[in-house]
């Protein structure tokens, strides 16, 4: 059995309507919000604890989330703004589904403190289109907590006031990255802004703004009330604290799993389930589709960390494990990637408007095996024509999977060029 | 960001700028090229075509130099191996989806991706696959679509959003699929609109009227100034050259860059009327002989002409004879005009064919000018329209107030109608059109007693009984409290108005107690020119005020009168005058009409004797005068059909021929602009310009009466610009009567789709549209249409009942 399995943000998982107030009271929750309500603390020194918990951000990039709480200027002039980011798009990834479900109010713990530390009155909780019962669960828990006078004008008697809203999404994958979440909090089209500037200076209107990931700010209460050693000391020492891992593909049980980072694969893959019986494991998507595919045997020596992950050549992103076993046809594997991404692509920039298609094409004629000679050679050029030429970090989501399939997985592609094609190529 | 001086080096290049600049504009300054599509200096960084990645020293990434700023000691590469590798891929890219039949695309030849892909294309791509193919949308008569070509730069998108302040084109959908559209189907309304054709890198947006006309490469670009406004933008004028048989069309006409007019942006009207330039023109010297019309010679139709006004001024004298001249003829043409009939001694000279009452005391005193340059005008904090509206009528000097208003200027109106304003208005206030002096009159009651200054003895007599309303208080306190930087704008339709001499003096009151000084905007593209021309009843050359005994009739005055003969320089006087069936009965009686001018006309062919063809606008050199007081000289962009000529030479040989010399005395055009330079500056440094300030009469509050309003549409000011058919298509319901509900219950008309309009004794029938941002009592009237020259009307009482 794993230790510390579903301590922090999913450790609610299987308490009776977790997500009521009168039931997050009772385990403890709101302890620490009304501490520094009274208590006032400085709020540098929550940042100071943040960073010294390891915390980093839980949506992908893997941000150290102290520092990017630091960044934030508590002197500029006007409103600032926090955004929590429950637009769990990625595909693989459906852990802030749960965070939402069964403990909401850690979250609006989490965001309150967060606004706190950085002198924020204002919070936007923006969810994914597709979240209608989380949603009305934190639409539930927000009134709760309202009505309590832990969020609002004037928290709890003190001259605290922070606003919080929720705002459910129109359905887009593109809007989960922190600036389009931005423009479409604006009542824009959810296109990605170009960065610099930053959101940290002008972020939500032109204002200074801070975007975290659900998990990450769910994670802060505990960090606070258990103290930011213990946090880190759940981890290894590159990576404090647990993350939570979606597991789905070839397992007997796919699920959430909250556990310390540095926990092997071979753990996770057992709580999940296992394989079924009499196959091996082919290959793993550790982070979400747009992180590069692992080979199955280096995964299974491999510790869910991010310095773990670094090591095979990919990142813990959002912690979608997509396990994929010897009965798996790779080629349409990545097709049915590719095409969700060419679906997405905002058509903003030309690189990922222009790319996104051609690789979802290339990609779906090797998968029926209708490949032409050098169509994986060349799915692999247009992808990396698109990397590191776009707007946001979409044109790598496009172009890491693509060049670690053909990195690991060239002859399995290369069955996709069809005979008569490929005699041609031969004939030569 | 503070702008201090830094270096950077771009290609190894040391360069100073400013910090906080971006790459591209650094970049530019230097002469360095960077390739881009959808970087645009006047619109906001979009970042989005990706073409002007550059390598950046330390940065792992290609950065675009469009939306990267720069910062000391920056090195920048811009044809390094990855700067050059990122610059392709994007290329290969546009190119997969965009086809490749330059041959076909109208923008072939002047195409920034058929440039750039020269140089950053390969000869052959790896793309095998079928193209993407894109539906067009029909955006009205002024611009072509052919959405397949387009590149997503959303340039025209940004166009809309930020310049036009009309969001008409966006992105729908998405990824592969986005396309650039309208989404409800509906044409570009604009007054800007041909702009996106300009902004477009591609030959998505192309211009409808010239599309397949030409290629680019076989034009000849000839700068011009634009005519139907008092702005006079920069224009280039694009001149088949090749052909012999077109030599004497303007193939199109596209904005010319000017920072300080235009920008570099063109009006709808400016952009597409040198269509008009090719229908209706008169083409030979015509005499009328016993009812029948016949070609003659120049020399015969001249001898003609002088003969028959030496006998008129023997036989009679030259009180008996008028000249009209359009507010569109150049300096030159003004001078030689009036040059020419006052050497006959003809008093009666005017280029104001649309006043309802005498104006001569306000343009003794105010030069028709605002006091202002434009670019300081789009930085003012405040600004007052009265009964002006720029939006349609001056499209450049509104982009100038929409510019002021965004950036934080607060704008107030006051006028018969609302503003069609594309930007936020503090105060709009509509008042019943015969009531406009004294609401203005209120506001200078409601300064003076905030301003918390005793009221003037004389002030506070005539202002004892006007009631001041909430929204001229508001006016008034949004005009308290602004400093030296506002402006005070008196609109054109304040000229045609019968009250003008009023209004304006209680503007002027106005404008003193807020010591600034008032602006005017004027009609047509040269009025403040024609005023040093010397083309009024009171003023000669270089604006000089002429004694009593030199003072003749105003234009609409000497047609009230019915004189002998009438000399009509480019005036359509069915379509262009205040009173039209009054004016053309008087020129039916008259024994000897000439009529100059570059158009025909049914109504002339009744009234003239002599026709004579002259070049039109673009045709002929000359100078325009414009709202500022820039005197805008420009050379004829193209030479006009065989028998036409300039008119300025036409007068300058009737004048020769007046003063007996075998020698012209003005043979170049030079000779003419400095004779009027020099009476202009003797005229300023005499103090000749200040002139004496109106006196505003006491006034009291007067129940408003139901009067019409002379209104000549913007795709109707003049007869060039009638002519012009997309401009024509692009507005079809320009000939209805407009009042509002409230106006048209108490008429009981309120279900007539019909009604009579009647002034006196005249009449005219229109389709009636119910209008809410007309005023009470106000009732607008389309001019330039056959029942509105039977009607006639003057701006003033009018009665208005259903058509059965």
């Amino acid at each position: 059995m794993v230790e510390h399995l579903d301590t922090v943000c999913y450790r609610f998982k299987s308490v009776k309507d977790s997500w009521t107030l009168p039931v997050y009271t009772e385990q403890g929750g709101y302890a620490v919000w009304k501490e520094i309500v009274k208590t006032a603390p400085a709020p540098e020194d929550i940042i100071e604890k943040v960073k010294a918990s390891g915390l980093r951000g839980r949506g992908g990039a893997g941000f150290p989330t102290g520092l990017k709480w630091s960044f934030v200027d508590r002197t500029a002039a006007g409103p600032k703004y926090l955004v929590c980011n429950s637009d769990e798009g990625e595909p693989g990834t459906f852990k802030d589904r749960e965070i939402l479900l069964t403990n909401p109010h850690q979250l609006i713990e989490g965001m309150l403190i967060a606004a706190y530390a950085m002198g924020m009155n204002v919070c936007y909780h923006f969810l994914r289109g597709e979240f209608a019962l989380p949603f009305q669960r934190c639409e539930a828990a927000l009134a709760e907590a309202r009505a309590a006078g832990l969020v609002g004008e004037g928290i709890l008697g003190s001259k605290l006031n922070i606003e919080m809203h929720n705002i459910l999404g129109a359905g887009s994958y593109i809007v989960g990255e922190e600036t389009a979440m931005l423009e479409a909090l604006e009542g824009k089209r959810a296109y990605p802004r170009y960065k610099p500037p930053f959101p940290a200076t002008q972020g939500l209107y032109g204002q200074p703004t801070t975007v975290n990931n659900t998990e990450t700010l769910a994670s802060v209460p505990m960090i606070l009330e258990k103290g930011p050693e213990w946090f880190a000391q759940l981890g290894t020492a590159k990576s404090g604290g647990t993350k939570m891992f979606s597991v789905s593909g070839h397992v007997c049980q796919p699920g959430v799993f909250e556990v310390p980072l540095g926990t092997s694969f071979q753990t996770l893959l057992e709580l999940s389930g296992g394989l079924a019986s009499g196959r091996s494991c082919l290959a793993v998507i550790p982070g979400g589709t747009s992180m590069r595919v692992v080979p199955g045997d280096q995964m299974l020596s491999a510790e869910m960390s991010y310095e773990g992950m670094e090591a095979v050549g990919s990142a813990i992103g959002s912690g979608g494990v997509i396990v994929m076993d010897d009965r798996t046809d790779l080629a349409e594997a990545l097709a049915v990637m590719m095409q969700f991404y060419q679906h997405e692509s905002c058509g903003q920039c030309t690189p990922c408007r222009e790319g996104s298609g051609w690789v979802s094409t290339l990609a779906d004629r090797l998968a029926q095996g209708l490949g032409r000679s050098g169509d994986v050679d060349r799915l692999y050029t247009v992808a990396q024509q698109i990397e590191g030429r776009t707007i946001c970090a979409f044109g790598e989501a496009i172009s890491w999977p693509v060049s670690s399939f053909i990195k690991h997985f060239r002859p399995q592609l290369e069955a996709g060029i069809a005979p008569a094609n490929q005699a041609v190529e031969d004939g030569q | 960001m503070s702008a201090h001086a830094i270096s950077i080096t771009i290609d190894h290049r040391s360069i100073q700028c400013q910090a906080g600049q971006l790459i591209i504009e650094v970049a530019d300054q230097a002469g360095i090229y960077i390739p881009r599509f959808c970087y645009h200096p006047k619109l906001t960084v979009a970042a989005n075509c990706r073409m002007c990645l550059v390598e950046i020293a330390k940065s792992p990434k290609p950065l675009p130099a469009c939306a990267t700023p720069v910062s000391e000691g920056m090195c920048v590469y811009t044809r390094s191996r990855m700067a050059l590798k990122a610059q392709k891929a994007v290329m290969e890219f546009l190119l997969i989806n965009h086809p490749l039949d330059c041959p076909i695309c109208d923008q072939g030849g002047e195409c920034d991706l058929q440039d750039l892909a020269l140089g950053y294309g390969m000869a052959k791509g790896q793309f095998d696959e079928a193209k993407r193919a894109v539906e067009d949308e029909n955006l009205g008569p002024l611009v072509s679509t052919e959405m397949t070509r387009c590149i997503h730069c959303t340039r025209c998108v940004r166009f809309g959003d930020e310049i036009a302040g009309m969001p008409e084109l966006g992105v729908m959908s998405r990824g592969g699929k986005a396309y650039i559209g309208t989404y409800l189907g509906t044409e570009l309304r604009s007054e800007l609109s041909g702009n996106v054709i300009d902004v477009c890198p591609v030959g998505a947006l192309t211009a409808k009227p010239s599309r397949f006309h030409g290629r680019s490469w076989s034009f000849k670009q000839r700068a011009q100034v634009a005519r139907h406004d008092c702005v006079g933008s920069h224009v280039y004028c694009h001149v088949q050259s090749h052909y012999t048989d077109a030599a004497h069309t303007i193939m199109r006409v596209l904005p010319r860059a000017n920072e300080a007019v235009n920008e570099v942006w063109l009006s709808d009207r400016d952009r597409f009327s040198y269509e008009g330039l090719q229908h209706q023109r008169l083409t030979l010297p015509q005499v009328k002989r016993a009812g029948q019309w016949q070609t003659v010679s120049w020399q015969l139709a001249l001898d003609l002409i002088t003969d028959r006004l030496s006998g008129l001024v023997q036989t009679s004298d030259a009180d008996q004879i008028a000249g009209v001249i359009s507010s569109n003829a150049t300096l030159e043409e003004g001078f030689l005009f009036q040059q020419w009939l006052r050497t006959l001694g003809v008093r009666h000279i005017d280029c104001r064919v649309r006043q309802a009452g005498d104006t001569e005391a306000i343009t003794m005193s105010a030069c028709p000018q605002i006091a202002k340059t434009l670019p300081e005008l789009a930085q003012c904090s405040g600004c007052l329209l009265i009964e002006a509206f720029p939006r349609r009528q001056q499209p450049m000097l509104n982009h100038r107030m929409r510019q002021a208003a965004l950036a934080g200027a607060t704008v107030m109106a006051l006028g018969s109608m609302r503003q069609d304003a594309n930007y936020p208005l503090h105060v709009d206030h509509v008042v019943p059109v015969s009531t406009l002096s004294q609401h203005i009159a209120a506001l200078v009651k409601a300064v003076l007693s905030l301003k918390d200054e005793g009221m003037p003895a004389v002030l506070s007599k005539s202002l004892a009984s006007l009631e001041v309303t909430e929204s001229i208080q508001a006016i008034a306190s949004g005009l308290i409290g602004q400093a030296s930087d506002l402006v005070i704008l008196i609109g054109e339709p304040v000229l045609r108005h019968p009250d003008a001499v009023q209004i304006v003096a209680w503007a002027e009151c106005l404008a003193n107690l807020l010591s600034v000084q008032l602006s005017f905007l004027s009609e047509g593209s040269n009025t403040a020119g024609l005023r040093l021309s010397g083309c009024l009843p009171h003023m000669g050359p270089g604006g000089v005020p002429l004694s009593e005994a030199e003072c003749g009739l105003s234009a609409r005055a000497s047609f009230q009168k019915g004189l002998k003969a009438y000399i009509v320089h480019d005036v359509m006087v069915e379509d262009d005058c205040m009173g039209a069936q009054q004016a053309l009965m008087a020129l039916k009686q008259a024994a000897f009409n000439v009529y100059i001018s570059p158009f025909d006309s049914a109504h002339a062919r009744e009234w003239a004797d002599v026709m004579l063809p002259c070049a039109a606008g673009y045709e002929t050199s000359g100078t325009l005068v414009n709202c500022c007081g820039d005197w805008q000289t420009t050379s004829s962009a193209l030479a006009a059909a065989d028998e036409v000529r300039p008119a300025w030479k036409i007068y300058a040989a009737l004048l020769a021929w007046q003063q007996s010399e075998d020698t012209m005395q003005f043979d170049c055009i030079e000779s003419v602009t400095q004779v009027i330079q020099h009476a202009t500056q003797a005229a300023v440094a005499q103090g000749l310009h200040q002139g004496e300030g109106l006196v505003p009469e006491a006034i009291e509050t007067t129940e408003p009466v139901l009067w019409g309003v002379a209104h000549w549409h913007d795709f109707r000011v003049d007869p060039w610009v009638r002519q012009a058919p997309a401009l024509q298509a692009q507005h079809d319901d320009v000939m209805r009567v407009r009042c509002n509900h409230a106006t048209a219950e108490s008429s009981q008309i309120l279900d007539a789709e019909y009604v009579q309009i009647r002034q006196g004794l005249t009449v005219g029938r229109f389709p009636l549209v119910l209008d809410e941002s007309v005023a009470d009592h106000t009732v607008i009237v389309p001019m330039t249409c056959a029942e509105a020259t039977s009607l006639g009307l003057v701006t003033g009482p009018i009665e208005m009942e259903a058509c059965k």
